[in-house]
């Protein structure tokens, strides 16, 4: 349990300045008519506590606390004693941190949390010392963290908020800060009902709910999407293996038909003896071709020879006739002269005997032309006969030519016949039917293989989503025992709050019969029957008084035993029944005893009210006055003062 | 007569140089162009030993080849004297008649048409040899009156023969 006493207030300013006398345990009053500065005393302590006071606030377009928000160099003070150590602690107006002093050291903290460079707080340091955990709860995206300023929402009566609101309201009007969640959270936490197991377990029941439901979102998206694929993985497996074996068959299939087919080399071989032939025989006829065109151009050569002779004879038969005719030559007559001579053997007509290496001069006669004729004659005969003889060479050559074009156009024409007989038989469509059944077969593997992913992707889906669902499962369970243990705790606690409360009301200027909590731990009068508005007071007080008295009485509630009561007096209550509500302090101070012989508690209240609005009893307890009429405000001008 | 000495002569034998071959185509010549008289005389008979080879071979000259030409040039030189010997043959037996062409330094010649046998002038048998006549007159007009140098420019250096000799 912790505890928390306030033993002093102060404010220094340039301009103005407060010092409240030493606060005790157990009730102080401050007593003050409207305006002299109550409210702004309360104030003090909230914003010293890291509190969000609206009228301090520079940015406030409304309710601006001028004289603070003007001075300078002003902050605010406050003596703490937390557990029985004492802190000082210091608040600047308008700065967002708090300097904390033991007497030894002083330790600056922010107020504002931040992930990264404010990851520890003011609010952390002063609920760890009041020995109160600090939770983070996830609301959607939210994450609260839970903080003194809540605590104080039930730790301060104040006069801003609505009495009916029982809670004070939080410093931000936001939907979490005061959401049915975080009031409920804050009183649980005020009566140590809830525990930090429980919201850790809560969180990881969360955490492990949005797990679950994620992968559930997942399988659901797949299934969604591939809404035909079966759960049958041994069966995908069994296809694949079919498959593949039929891909083996048909692959192996393929290769040995085109090993078999060895024809097409037989094939190859018989078309290269083909080739061979033909480029044979081509050579033989461009050979024959050659040697025909030799032999073509002797013979117009001999041709023309013969030509020349047969020429040449004719030319002699004509020299003959001439000879014949005009007898112009003859070895008795000089042709010269024309005087006869005797003819002589072995000399010329002039006489010279012939010399064989000399140049001759021949006179023919006609027997002798006629012989040389002869002679001529039958060299044209030879000729002829080698004219002949070429004409069969030629004639020969022309007909193996012939004969081998022949040939050779005929086994071009089977070559061609062959290749297209290779084209045609070469089944290269079968081959083509086999390769595409091996393309179809494995498409069908691939899209077997595919599926087999898919499926496997559902199944490892399926079964984390399983996995995730045990877990969450398990989680849960542990929760509902935490939950099951906790609700029963927190039956008792509620039962004993319901008592106090009762008793309280009861004895209260509300004028009630029964008076509990419900569900939502608010206040449930009469069994909600309407009551007069002036009822809201007591009502507000009673609950703070009943958690007050919970806290003395029970050692498990958080609750830091301080109250600071800044009295209602615009609520429309009588001062009357303001007296007497107060005065039931004592009452539940009494209901916080389990004997009539145990000793209070430590405690300390803080009652700010109105000149004689406060139990008669109390007299005593009045540690500091203001009043308006008399000047005396809670501010006081330094110069003044100095 | 198939003896040594025959068989000597026989290869001896020039047809293209042979007296008797030579007479027949100076008379046929002679006798085409009409060179019978003095009056229509064959000036420098010269020009028959170019003509000769066309008379016997063919008279147009654009189916000879360029060696052919040259060397029926050349070989018409020595021809030359073989006709000189020749008219002084003809002369005797009164077959010609020659005049001294003294412009040339020459004989200028002509048939004595009556003292040669008439069946001589047999047209079929040198028929060959006056078409050739024929044919040469036309690419070389009058053949009986030009100078060696205008027939050897008609004939040879016309067809880009070198020729060296006027």
């Amino acid at each position: 349990m912790g505890n928390l006493i306030i033993k002093k207030v102060r404010y220094y300013g340039e301009q103005y300045y407060f010092e409240s006398p030493e606060f005790q345990e157990g009730v102080n009053i401050i007593v003050g008519d409207n305006g002299s500065g109550k409210s702004t005393f309360s104030y003090f302590i909230e914003y010293g506590l890291g509190g969000a006071v609206k009228p301090f606030n520079d940015n406030e377009k409304r309710e601006k606390y001028s004289k603070i928000l003007d001075d300078k160099n002003n902050f605010v003070e406050l003596d703490l004693q937390i557990n029985d150590s004492l802190f000082t602690i210091k608040r600047f107006i308008n700065q967002n941190d708090i300097f904390i002093s033991d007497g030894q050291k002083i330790e600056k903290l922010p107020i504002k949390r931040h992930k990264e460079t404010a990851p520890y707080i003011f609010s952390d340091w002063l609920l760890k010392k009041l020995s109160i955990p600090v939770f983070e709860l996830n609301m959607g995206v939210n994450t609260w963290y839970f903080n003194f300023n809540d605590l104080y929402r039930l730790l301060c009566y104040d006069q801003d908020t609505e009495p009916r609101r029982i809670f004070k309201s939080p410093p931000a009007d936001n939907f979490i800060a005061d959401s049915s969640i975080v009031r409920k959270s804050t009183f649980e936490i005020m009566l140590g009902i809830s525990s930090i197991e429980y919201y850790k377990k809560l969180d990881e029941v969360k955490k492990f709910q949005k797990l679950k439901e994620a992968s559930k979102a997942r399988l659901t998206d797949f299934i969604e999407m591939h809404p035909r694929i079966s759960d049958d993985k041994d069966a995908l497996d069994k296809n694949i293996e079919e498959l593949n074996n039929q891909l083996d068959k048909l692959v192996n299939e393929r290769d040995l038909y085109q090993k078999q087919n060895t024809k097409v080399d037989e094939k190859t071989e018989h078309l290269a003896q083909i080739q061979s032939d033909l480029i044979h025989l081509d050579i033989s006829v461009s050979e024959d071709t050659v040697q025909m065109e030799m032999y073509q151009s002797e013979v117009s050569k001999i041709k023309r020879l013969y030509s020349n002779l047969t020429e040449e004879i004719s030319e002699i038969a004509k020299t003959i006739f001439t000879h014949e005719k005009l007898n112009l030559f003859s070895m008795e007559v000089c042709p010269f002269c024309m005087s006869k001579k005797s003819k002589k053997e072995g000399f010329c007509i002039c006489g010279e005997e012939f010399d064989k290496d000399k140049y001759e001069k021949f006179v023919y006669s006609a027997s002798e032309y006629t012989e040389i004729l002869k002679h001529k004659e039958k060299s044209l005969e030879t000729i002829q006969v080698a004219l002949s003889s070429y004409d069969e060479e030629i004639e020969k050559l022309k007909k193996s030519i012939a004969k081998n074009t022949l040939h050779s156009n005929e086994l071009k024409t089977k070559l061609r016949s062959i290749i297209n007989a290779i084209e045609y038989s070469g089944n290269s469509q079968f081959v083509d039917s086999l390769n595409e059944k091996i393309i179809q077969v494995k498409t069908e593997i691939l899209e077997n293989e595919n599926e087999l992913d898919l499926t496997k992707r559902k199944s490892m889906l399926s079964s984390d989503y399983r996995a995730k669902n045990e877990d969450y499962k398990l989680v849960n369970k542990d929760f509902n025992k935490l939950k099951f243990s906790f609700e029963k705790g927190n039956l008792r606690t509620i039962e004993k709050f319901n008592i106090i409360y009762n008793e309280l009301m009861q004895a209260s200027s509300c004028n009630c019969n029964s008076a509990q909590i419900d569900e939502e731990y608010m206040p449930y009068i009469d069994e909600g029957e309407y009551k007069n508005k002036s009822a809201d007071v007591p009502k507000r007080m009673m609950y703070y008084y009943t958690i007050l008295s919970l806290a003395l009485k029970l050692k498990t509630v958080k609750h830091p035993r301080f109250l600071l009561l800044d009295t209602p007096e615009t609520a429309g209550i009588d001062d009357d029944n303001l007296k007497h509500d107060l005065g039931l302090l004592e009452l539940a101070l009494q209901l916080s005893k389990n004997k009539e012989t145990d000793n209070l508690g430590k405690f300390q209240i803080l009652l700010t009210t109105g000149e004689d609005k406060y139990p008669e009893q109390y007299k005593e307890k009045i540690k500091l006055r203001f009043s308006e009429k008399k000047k005396d405000f809670i501010l006081k001008e330094r110069k003044q003062s100095r | 007569m198939k003896n040594k000495s025959f068989a000597r002569k026989r290869m001896m034998f020039i047809q293209k140089e042979d007296y008797n071959f030579l007479t027949y185509n100076l008379i046929i010549l002679l006798h085409t162009l009409k060179c019978v008289s003095p009056e229509k005389k064959f000036k420098d008979f010269r020009k028959v030993a170019y003509l000769i080879e066309f008379i016997n071979s063919g008279g147009d000259i654009t189916k000879y080849s360029r060696e052919e030409l040259a060397s029926i040039y050349s070989k018409a030189q020595l021809k030359k004297q073989l006709i000189s010997h020749l008219l002084v043959v003809l002369r005797n037996h009164n077959f010609i008649d020659v005049s001294i062409n003294s412009v040339n330094k020459s004989f200028d010649i002509w048939l004595n048409i009556e003292e040669l046998p008439a069946d001589f002038f047999d047209k079929k048998l040198f028929k060959k040899e006056i078409e050739n006549i024929n044919l040469i007159k036309k690419q070389a007009s009058h053949l009986s009156v030009l100078t060696v140098k205008t027939l050897v420019d008609r004939l040879f250096t016309s067809n880009n023969i070198l020729t060296w000799e006027i």
